[in-house]
């Protein structure tokens, strides 16, 4: 029987997505990230608090019915952890999405053209990442329109993210453009949008989408510092940095306060990071050294 | 090399020049320094508050307003501060001495670890050693500075409690008594001071830096000129030292100088955990008041320190490899 010897061709992303599958601390966190996704968007729906509800009971240590406790004002963690969660992840995807937008364009049309555009736009870059960010941010979150507003916060940390996600996108477009597939695209009669469109952006979608991957960790990291600094998400309004923050004088008294919404947000730049390493082996398998 | 860095620090003058046009610009638009005059109840006199505008130099456009803040600058002025009894230039230099301790010996503290950590995990890559240490890294590089600062904080606080001693100070980065004490004495209390933030502060970059040392390392491990080097009979010990890890060490040099911005910021964090009085304070008290020329002051010095370590860096790459020579 011929079929016995006839292979299937594999597309590009099934390559990816079986490499990807074969990374186990990749897919562990990926089981664990979107576990942690479900807590925070479904979980408000069934459980019976909400992240404003005032009970009775006053500072409690974790119970059954207070999973990780309840706070001097008698907010139940739990349901607070579930609302952080939500704001802090919405907050930080849309600084990633804002990030990974700018930066890829800005660092594409860089690479590109190359010569003076390039130099002028990568000495822009260069002035931006001269400030620290959390400075930057810290002094116009405080201020400014909208002023504690989430999509403020994500606006102001996109708009400080995207120079490092210029400088990889500008790299890759400068690395692609010299190699032998594109000048065959291009002796082949290929014109500058099918050889962008067609052969540039594919081949940089791989380092793109790890980029935006560690962008969200970065992004949960950086909106919790705000919070943590009283100029990023304000009260009533929660997040996990606001909650870390609001909660740093019970690190001795009443732990859970503080321990329950920092391993969250640990949990969840560690879950992305993961993911991350696994995405970057299953688009770049010569960078992965065999693994035992 | 001299003259190469002086060269480099006037190129900087341009990029310096743009980032703190930015900087000003986007604080003294986003903010109203006056509004607690505006808002006060009864209402301030228009007298002060013209006063007022007149004293911060608020009726000018934001050109004019950068320009008179720049050529200040230049002449040692920092110009006024919102609370008209603060001294920016004078504070600027008190809390950067302060800060610039904390980060400079946390990067080199990072830096040590890093280097040992990235050169262990590569020589025994897949060895239980390379293993955890990967893990460690992963967690320290998913936590938040301030969680760091805040554990490492409490910890201490309930050491201190269980012995009954002082072993490690939590708070603020000198004692109350420091003026009173000896010049050995007040070295020590600055030190004792030091301890935990500069754990807290090193400790993030430590986990992004080991990795890149270890890959570093593999990569020039594995290349045909440390082979070479084996087969003339040069000893292991020689071969890592002189040959691998100078060469390992320049991606380091690269990250650490990208990283420097990044590392100010967390000091600022860790400061506020720790309830120092150094650019951390500064710059929030100044963020709180709207004080454009002060938060713009402590930007204008973050991009100087962060443009000199970036020229350290430059010059360093030619200590490490040969091939390289600033003419």
């Amino acid at each position: 029987m011929s079929s016995e010897f006839t292979f299937r061709e594999r597309t590009q992303t099934e390559l990816v997505l079986r490499r990807f599958l074969r990374h186990k601390a990749a897919v562990i966190s990926l089981v664990l990230f979107l576990l942690v996704v479900l807590f925070a968007y479904a979980g408000p729906l069934i459980w019976q608090y909400n992240y404003d509800t005032i009970t009775d009971d006053l500072s409690q240590s974790p119970s059954f019915g207070h999973p990780f406790g309840t706070d001097m004002i008698g907010h139940d963690t739990f349901a607070q952890v579930m609302r952080g969660t939500q704001q802090s992840l919405k907050i930080a995807l849309a600084i990633a999405l804002i990030g990974t937008v700018l930066g890829s364009l800005w660092g594409a049309v860089a690479g590109l053209y190359r010569g003076k555009l390039d130099f002028l736009m990568m000495r822009i870059v260069d002035i931006v990442l001269t400030l620290p960010t959390i400075a930057v941010a810290a002094a116009v979150a405080a201020q400014g329109v909208g002023r504690s507003q989430w999509w403020a916060i994500a606006v102001i940390l996109g708009a400080l993210t995207w120079p490092y996600v210029s400088r990889v996108v500008r790299g890759v477009v400068l690395s692609l453009r010299e190699q032998e597939f594109i000048e065959a695209a291009r002796a082949l009669g290929g014109g500058n949008a099918r050889i962008v469109l067609r052969h540039l952006l594919p081949n940089a979608l791989g380092a793109i989408t790890v980029t935006a991957t560690l962008t969200i960790a970065a992004g949960i990291l950086g909106e919790a510092a705000l919070s943590f600094l009283g100029v990023g998400v304000q009260a009533p309004d929660t997040s996990l940095g606001l909650l870390v923050s609001l909660n740093r004088d019970a690190v001795n008294t009443r732990p859970w306060l503080f321990y329950f919404p920092g391993l969250f947000i640990i949990l969840i730049a560690l879950t992305i990071n993961f993911i991350g390493d696994g995405l970057r082996d299953a688009f770049d398998p010569k960078q992965t050294r065999v693994r035992q | 090399m001299f003259a190469y860095v002086v060269r480099r620090m006037l190129a900087a003058i341009p990029v310096l020049i743009i980032a703190s046009f930015l900087a000003y610009a986007l604080v003294a638009l986003s903010g109203d320094p006056l509004e607690p005059l505006k808002l006060r109840n009864p209402p301030a006199p228009q007298q002060t508050i013209d006063l007022e505008t007149q004293r911060l130099d608020l009726d000018d456009n934001i050109f004019v307003r950068y320009w008179h803040w720049l050529t200040g600058v230049l002449h040692g002025d920092f110009g006024q501060s919102v609370q008209s009894s603060y001294d920016i230039g004078a504070n600027l230099g008190r809390a950067s001495a302060v800060t610039l301790r904390l980060v400079l010996v946390a990067v080199l503290l990072a830096l040590v670890l890093a280097v040992l950590t990235g050169v262990f995990s590569a020589v025994r890559q897949y060895s239980r050693f390379d293993y955890t240490m990967t893990f460690v890294g992963f967690v320290f590089l998913a936590m938040p500075s301030f969680w760091i600062a805040i554990v490492l904080k409490d910890l201490a606080v309930r050491y201190n409690k269980a012995t009954g001693t002082t072993v490690f100070y939590t708070i603020g980065e000198t004692s109350q008594n420091y003026a009173s004490l000896s010049p050995i004495g007040k070295f020590g209390d600055i030190l004792g001071h030091l301890v935990l933030p500069t754990i807290a502060l090193a400790l993030i970059s430590y986990a992004a830096w080991s990795r890149y040392q270890r890959a570093a390392m593999l990569e020039v491990l594995n290349s045909d000129y440390v082979r070479l080097a084996r087969a003339k009979g040069l000893t292991w010990r020689k071969v890592l030292i002189r040959h691998v890890l100078r060469t390992a060490l320049i991606p380091l040099v690269t990250v650490t100088a990208l990283d420097i911005a990044g590392i100010l910021g967390g000091a600022i964090i860790t400061e506020t955990v720790f309830n120092w009085n150094g650019l951390g304070r500064m710059l929030l008290t100044g963020v709180a008041r709207a004080d454009t020329n002060a938060v713009a002051g402590w930007l204008l010095l973050a991009g100087i320190v962060v443009i000199a370590f970036n020229v350290i860096a430059d010059a360093l790459y030619a200590v490490l490899d040969p091939r390289i020579r600033h003419e």
